[in-house]
């Protein structure tokens, strides 16, 4: 449907910051996912897409509509995370679905193709490891999220998720260990 | 990992974090003694979180540029694999890339397709392995049908490759259309890929990723199977199991089955799906789900919800029609059905039902599954057939039927639940919510009344009088719980949660929540009625009946709809997505579905998970100590499901779906475990009027209806004459165009394509209709005669760029539209030219606008600059020349918000939706400014919707409201 343009509704009965930041999640993601298109239409060229300027871009864009259903700003980089990283993945798997077959087509020379490269594969990896990660221990799988995906600093993370920043600090080495270790044990299964 | 150990490594991993590497060898020696592999994992963890430029801390823009924006370059071409001499590059993979190579060392003159592991990727290892399965995979494989496998090897720098017959051909969809290929011929050589995929088969081999570009057809003919680069080897051991089923999420949406998108495991039947959409696709030129505009993740959405279009629906002509009505449409929608067991059992079956219809003999597909399409179909349906009121009511409990007794069958240890004996609870106008059956299943408790202020009823399940009895406490009442003795009734209102005596009295407050700001919510009994849990914040607690303090058990991110399993031992819990249960029941945001221990303490337990977040998982009910069901919208719609879970809590295996596109919104079982109670919820739009010409404003119980149906309409316009209007409505699944009488009545549908088709313009002379559609995913303007015909884009090939809302200028020679920017949006006009092409684009706004409307004479256009900011244009169009009618300023004085606007026909005044701080409503400004009046207050929340569209003659204002209808339903759970 047609949403866009939709003013935001009225604040949930809960009060929960949470609830409102999910009801928002549609037109975050397609708020950022539309910024991420006009990158792939270069409508602004000379602009070097980066999933953080993304992130703070959408916050600009959506902060006058959006203060009333966010305690900070901090809050809504964070669920801009989750809405990157949906973003990220989904291109990810795109990517791979239009990889060129595995074998013998031929190469269509009118067909350009997004070029497919082992990153995406790397990112659906990652997706999958953190959410194993997500299941074991969620604030760390939180952490992550804000901080790779929302481009956040350990301050804005700990600001958004509600912990200090020592927190942050030490969780941040133990996640981000335990999903380099992570896949480089599926790797060497 | 077992939760146990894995408490272990977060205490051993907090402990050596800020340990030096001796400090933390001895450390570690000394605490795993038991345990040396678990030493080496923490070492591990530690060494790999240490290092400073892990891709963690350096990649995300970079994983972004790449995958977003700018690719990457292709890596060198090697010279030379082995015996082979390289040509050219030819296609490139996830694992690596293929070349067109020619084997020189004079044993063999032959061109072959190499395929090489590319260098230094960052999984190699798990790359390389599986390249060597498909080298397997492809040594197994013998059928004319399927490229052969010629050699394989490990080049000088420890590379594997495998070369590959090289096959000269077309895509066989390309290939059929480029020969002009009759729909027999068609069917033939689909015949003999079916024939390669059932050798496949046979070999207990799934292919897995069949599409057109994956089936070559050569010049005399012949077809070829290629790249089983993520083939499944069934019955492989568990490892490599895991590994494929990881690939799978890789997968184009447009060929993959359901089960492939739920990432469940594949079987035979995953690849009798695909060939069902490409044979939908060879003879009908579409593809099923694909529609312009959808992205992937909208396309897998349809994969599992969506039934595709009838074959012979979807044939570009009649001839064609006629010729896959029957026979054809029965093939491929029982090779494309939604659930594995419904489709042929193998490539062989389809195959060989595709070569009984070529010789005319009967099919099995009718006999068979005939009788279920027919279902399905009905079902698919009952958009179409339902109109308002008790009418969709009467079919609603019809499909519901029908549906309950489609449950199906799977293979696990739920698979002999059936629901039976559906019956309605209640069915007032209105919502009812949160259904709880008492624990003997003789009476129902639930929610009922205006949104905000709703109250707890009970009523036996057999019909009978509703009684209230939550008394009159503030705030909405919710969430009724029965005591395991069915004695008392939990709820929560104001201030906390609340007990009453089942058949009414005065409750008491028995949980208070710990602020006036903060709700106590979720409530649910132990089974021994001794202790209550619930939910304030992100906290669960518990305390007996008769403690002083409560418990903390743990916390998680939003949690909510809590439910005390029979034997005491778990809570079962649902994380995220509350506003559905308790707000805004349309929003289907992600929510999972954890165990916790109940005797956990202050957050000390590992959570199990029950249903990951991939989709809405809510409203947990136990059937007894080992089986909950529960609404998910894993499937598409919002269905029951059930699950199993063995001592430790961990879940036996997938969800059992036990319903069928039935909306449900929440829950609950008696204590014997089969009889249910649940709620539907279903929502529509629908176009109402007020008159506005008196001087009192009007209230939204005055509104007359317009429209009626189950739909969601967007966009709508008043003709010139102000006798019709035209809208956008969803009834048939797709954004049609509808003309209907102002005064109300039946709707036309004037224009019907494939493609959704948004707010509607009429041309000043009626005759043309212009609109934006999704082009590659932009919104681009349209046209197409008001009386039905094509559709075409105003620029085919103009920019692709944003053309939100076309909307006539009133000497019917131009457009103006807006186009939404990062800093807001801007209006644009084109212009038609003599031949007929529309070109000149000019943009007329650099402040801000949206939502433009002229006056009837034409000499004004009225627009949203920005929220609370309405202007005005003359008729030269140009902004220099505009004024603000309504501006930020209003707001201080007023209090008005506005959010769209439309000049009325006379040119005197702009009609405004908007907002104060009383609410929403509409209001009336002077054109040359001033202040606001009031012509409507939107004073029922539960009907007003949020949209900005509406459109008005100046007598008379058209709106849109929704109907949000959920009704509480009983049924028995059998186990066959």
């Amino acid at each position: 449907m047609d949403r866009s343009l939709q003013p935001s509704d009225p604040a949930p009965l809960t009060g929960a910051d949470q609830a409102a930041a999910e009801a928002l999640f549609p037109l975050l993601y397609e708020e950022l996912h539309r910024l991420a298109h006009r990158q792939l239409a270069g409508e602004r060229e000379g602009h070097t897409l980066c999933t953080t300027a993304l992130v703070h871009e959408t916050y600009m864009k959506l902060a006058e509509h959006t203060r009333a259903r966010f305690s900070s700003r901090e809050h809504f980089l964070s669920v801009a995370a989750l809405a990157m990283r949906r973003i990220l993945v989904s291109h990810a798997r795109k990517v791979h679905a239009e990889k060129r077959g595995g074998g013998l087509q031929r190469l269509d020379l009118d067909n350009v193709e997004i070029p497919v490269h082992e990153r995406a594969e790397a990112l659906v990896a990652l997706d999958a490891a953190l959410d194993r990660l997500t299941a074991l221990n969620s604030r760390w799988g939180r952490i992550v999220e804000c901080r790779f995906f929302g481009g956040m600093t350990e301050e804005e993370t700990a600001a958004a998720l509600g912990i200090n920043a020592r927190t942050v600090r030490r969780d941040w080495v133990k996640a981000k260990g335990w999903l380099l270790h992570d896949l480089e044990q599926a790797v060497g299964a | 990992m077992e939760p146990e150990r894995w408490r272990r490594v977060e205490a051993l991993l907090d402990r050596a974090l800020d340990m030096s590497d001796q400090e933390r060898d001895a450390f570690l020696e000394r605490e795993c003694a038991d345990d040396p592999a678990l030493a080496a994992e923490i070492r591990g963890i530690l060494h790999a979180g240490e290092r400073p430029d892990s891709v963690l801390d350096t990649a995300a823009p970079r994983l972004g540029a790449a995958l977003l924006g700018d690719g990457t370059t292709p890596p060198p071409a090697p010279e030379r694999v082995g015996p082979y001499r390289i040509e050219r590059l030819i296609g490139e993979g996830g694992m690596g890339s293929v070349y067109l190579a020619r084997r020189d060392d004079g044993e063999f003159d032959q061109r072959v397709a190499l395929k090489l592991v590319r260098h230094g990727l960052h999984l190699d290892a798990r790359i390389v392995r599986r390249f060597r399965e498909e080298r397997q995979i492809l040594a197994a494989l013998n059928h004319p049908g399927i490229a052969t496998l010629l050699d394989g090897g490990i080049t000088g720098d420890n590379l594997p490759y495998f070369a590959m017959e090289y096959v000269e051909g077309l895509p066989i969809t390309r290939y059929c259309d480029a020969r002009a290929l009759s729909l027999e011929e068609r069917l033939g050589l689909f015949a003999r890929v079916c024939d390669a995929v059932a050798h496949a088969h046979a070999k207990k081999i799934v292919h897995r990723d069949i599409k057109p570009s994956n089936i070559l057809v050569t010049d005399s003919g012949e077809p070829r199977l290629l790249d089983f680069g993520i083939a499944k080897l069934l019955d492989a051991d568990p490892r490599s199991t895991e590994l494929t089923r990881r690939s799978e999420r890789l997968l184009t949406p447009e060929y993959a089955s359901p089960e492939q998108i739920r990432g469940e495991p594949v079987v035979m039947a995953s690849d009798v799906y695909a060939l069902g959409v490409l044979l939908y696709e060879l003879v009908t030129g579409r593809r099923p789900f694909t529609r312009v505009g959808r992205n992937a993740h909208e396309l897998e959405r349809a994969v599992l919800d969506e039934e595709p279009t009838r074959p012979s629906e979807a044939a570009p002509h009649e001839p064609l029609r006629r010729q896959l009505r029957g026979n054809l449409d029965a093939i491929i929608l029982t090779a494309m059905s939604k659930q594995a067991a419904r489709r042929y059992h193998s490539a062989a079956e389809l195959g060989a039902d595709v070569t009984r219809h070529l010789r005319g003999e009967p099919i099995t597909a009718r006999n068979a599954r005939g009788i279920d399409v027919a279902r399905r179909w009905a079902r698919r349906h009952r958009i179409a057939v339902a109109g308002a009121g008790v009418a969709l009511l009467a079919v609603t409990g019809a499909v519901a039927a029908v549906a309950i007794r489609e449950a199906p069958a799977g293979d696990t240890g739920l698979h002999t639940l059936r629901l039976s004996s559906p019956r309605h609870v209640t069915n007032e106008e209105g919502l009812e919510l949160d259904p709880a059956i008492s624990p003997d299943g003789q009476h129902v408790a639930y929610a009922a009344g205006p949104e905000g202020a709703m109250r707890i009823f009970v009523r036996q399940r057999e019909g009978s009088r509703a009684v209230a009895i939550s008394g009159s406490l503030k705030g909405s009442h919710r969430s009724p719980r029965w005591s395991p003795d069915g004695t008392r009734i939990l709820f929560q209102a104001e201030r906390g949660l609340w007990l009453v005596p089942a058949l009414g009295g005065s409750p008491q407050l028995v949980i208070g929540a710990p602020a006036d700001t903060v709700t106590a919510h979720s409530p649910t009994w132990s089974p021994d009625g001794s202790s209550v849990a619930w939910v304030a914040r992100d906290t669960i607690y518990a305390k007996e009946l008769a403690a002083e303090r409560p418990r903390v058990v743990a916390t998680a991110a939003v949690p909510h709809s809590l439910a005390w399993s029979p034997d005491g031992r778990w809570i079962v819990m649902v994380s995220g997505n509350a506003e559905f249960v308790y707000h805004r029941l349309g929003n289907l945001g992600p929510s999972a579905l954890y165990l916790l221990p109940a005797r956990c303490d202050a957050g000390s337990c590992a959570q199990v998970l029950l249903a990951p977040p991939t989709s809405l998982n809510t409203s947990p009910a136990w059937l007894d100590a080992s089986r909950l069901v529960f609404v998910s919208s894993r499937g598409g719609p919002r269905d029951l499901f059930a699950v199993r879970i063995d001592s430790n809590g961990r879940p036996l295996e997938d969800p059992v779906p036990l319903s069928a596109g039935q909306d449900m919104h929440t829950v609950s079982a008696a204590a014997d475990g089969r009889t249910l109670a649940y709620s539907v919820f279903r929502q529509n739009s629908n176009i109402w009027s007020l008159d506005i010409s008196g001087s009192a404003p009007r209230r939204l119980a005055d509104a007359v209806r317009i429209t009626s149906g189950q739909q969601t309409v967007e966009g709508l316009e008043l003709s010139a004459d102000g006798q019709s209007i035209v809208f956008d409505a969803n009834r048939t699944g797709y954004q049609d165009i509808y003309v209907v009488s102002a005064a109300g009545g039946e709707a036309e549908r004037v224009v019907s394509t494939n493609q959704d088709k948004f707010h509607p313009s009429w041309s000043p002379d009626g005759s043309t209709l212009a609109f934006h559609t999704f082009h590659e995913g932009v919104r681009r303007a349209a046209t197409a005669p008001a009386r039905g015909g094509p559709v075409h884009l105003i620029r085919p090939d103009g920019p692709a760029r944003e053309e939100h809302t076309p909307v006539w200028t009133r000497d019917g020679s131009g457009l103006v539209y807006f186009r939404l920017f990062a800093d807001g949006a801007q209006l644009y006009m084109v212009r038609r030219a003599a031949d007929s092409t529309w070109s000149d684009e000019r943009q007329l706004t650099r402040h801000g606008g949206m939502w433009p409307s002229f006056s009837r004479d034409g000499s004004l256009m009225a627009y949203v600059a920005a929220p609370g900011v309405v202007r005005v244009m003359g008729v030269d169009l140009d902004e220099s020349s505009s004024w603000v009618a309504l501006d930020a300023s209003v707001r201080e004085s007023s209090g008005v918000v506005a959010v769209s606007s439309v000049i009325a026909p006379d040119r005197e005044t702009i009609l405004v939706k908007g907002e104060d701080p009383q609410g929403p409503g509409f209001w009336r400004v002077p054109v040359r400014g001033g202040p606001p009046r009031l012509l409507v207050r939107l004073d029922d929340a539960r009907r007003a919707s949020p949209r900005p569209e509406f459109t008005t003659d100046g007598r008379r204002i058209f709106f849109l409201l929704s109907e949000r209808e959920a009704d509480v339903w009983a049924v028995r759970l059998e186990d066959r």
